[in-house]
């Protein structure tokens, strides 16, 4: 049996903390799956510049320098998507079945995510860039 | 060490693999190359061009032998200095067959991409970048993107990059293959002329023979080694003209 305040708290703060719970657990999942969305399209772009890195390393260009750009570029993809990924939430988000309040502190915490996401992303391109050979820019 | 002398080898030699693998490319090969000359370097597909070309531009390491960039030893049976990166960065500017501008940068980023990696200020690598475009005669275009010049405009670029760092040594791999007659002969022509205004040796690949009247020395690989061929064709044709 329980008491009114007990039932109040069944009705909204376990409602409310479940809610809450899938929501960080979507929100997880969907870094996840577009952090290896990222690292598989800085990868294939990696791999068509792959030409432009063995020359730049030719040249003597350090890979710190080669780097930055792959990571740069990574950001970009990063901050784009979370960019348009909340504005389409806040034009969308009042048809939700469930009313759903989107707040700013949040916000700033999921950039800080996609950033930190996008950097890990950008490893393999990374990783492919440090071995490429810069004997490979001549000789066809 | 003379002074005037960019490049010398002695004895440097090439093999790849081991046991029934074991291929030798080149062989004791030595030669002394002045700042100023333009020399053609030629050999059949296969000969060890492109070999002896990463050789001196310290990009592939010898299995023998010494070489001097300027007057500075860089190999001794090995290289004298970790940095063989900097070396290409400081002395080395390199043409390819194709120009090879990179894509996403537009024409003046491309020619400050390396300054910026000597940490040249960014005010000097520009003025500098657009002193060359300038000499090349395509100023205009420091803004447009490598996609939107021409096949000849965007070789010009390319040399402008190769000299942008004021190497001692340009290492050209079939600068003209992609270009026409009218056009390769403008090319060498100009880097005639930049060997002999800058003082800058420069090692021409070609399979074209129709560029050999306009280079100061023919290098042959044969047999596995380097032979000149004095060639005193056309020496001053680029003033001439």
């Amino acid at each position: 049996m329980y008491t009114k305040e007990q039932q109040r708290a069944v009705l909204t703060e376990y409602v409310v903390e479940k809610a809450s719970k899938q929501i960080g657990m979507f929100t997880a999942i969907l870094v996840i799956v577009a952090t290896i969305i990222i690292s598989l399209i800085i990868y294939t772009m990696t791999l068509e510049k792959m030409k432009e890195i063995s020359i730049m390393k030719l040249m003597g260009i350090p890979n710190s320098m080669i780097v930055r750009m792959i990571v740069e570029e990574t950001l970009l993809l990063g901050i784009l998507a979370f960019l348009f990924g909340n504005l389409f939430s806040h034009l969308i988000y009042s048809r939700f079945p469930k009313r759903v309040v989107l707040e700013i502190p949040d916000a700033w915490m999921l950039f800080a995510v996609v950033v930190v996401a996008s950097i890990a992303a950008s490893f393999v391109g990374v990783k492919k860039v440090i071995s490429a050979d810069p004997a490979a820019a001549i000789g066809g | 060490m003379e002074e005037g002398i960019a490049i010398r080898a002695e004895n440097i030699c090439k093999s790849f693999g081991e046991g029934d693998s074991y291929i030798e490319v080149i062989k004791n090969a030595s030669f002394t190359i002045h700042k100023g000359e333009l020399i053609a370097l030629i050999a059949p597909s296969g000969g060890g061009k492109t070999t002896l070309l990463m050789m001196i531009g310290c990009v592939e390491e010898p299995s023998s032998g010494k070489i001097w960039l300027g007057d500075k030893q860089v190999f001794a049976d090995k290289w004298l200095t970790r940095e063989t990166r900097k070396i290409r960065r400081e002395k080395i500017g390199f043409i390819f067959q194709a120009h090879y501008l990179i894509p996403f940068l537009n024409i003046i980023d491309n020619l400050t991409l390396l300054p910026q990696a000597n940490k040249t200020d960014d005010k000097t690598a520009r003025a500098k970048a657009r002193e060359l475009l300038k000499y090349f005669d395509i100023a205009e275009k420091e803004k447009a993107m490598p996609s939107q010049l021409s096949g000849g405009q965007n070789q010009r670029v390319a040399i402008a990059r190769a000299l942008v760092n004021e190497p001692q040594i340009i290492l050209a791999d079939e600068p003209t293959a992609a270009l026409d007659m009218q056009r390769s002969v403008d090319v060498v022509k100009m880097l005639k002329q930049i060997a002999l205004e800058q003082k800058v040796a420069i090692i021409m690949v070609t399979h074209d023979e129709r560029m050999l009247p306009y280079c100061d020395r023919i290098m042959k690989i044969e047999d596995k080694t380097t032979i000149f061929e004095e060639q005193q064709l056309q020496k001053n044709s680029t003033h001439s003209d």
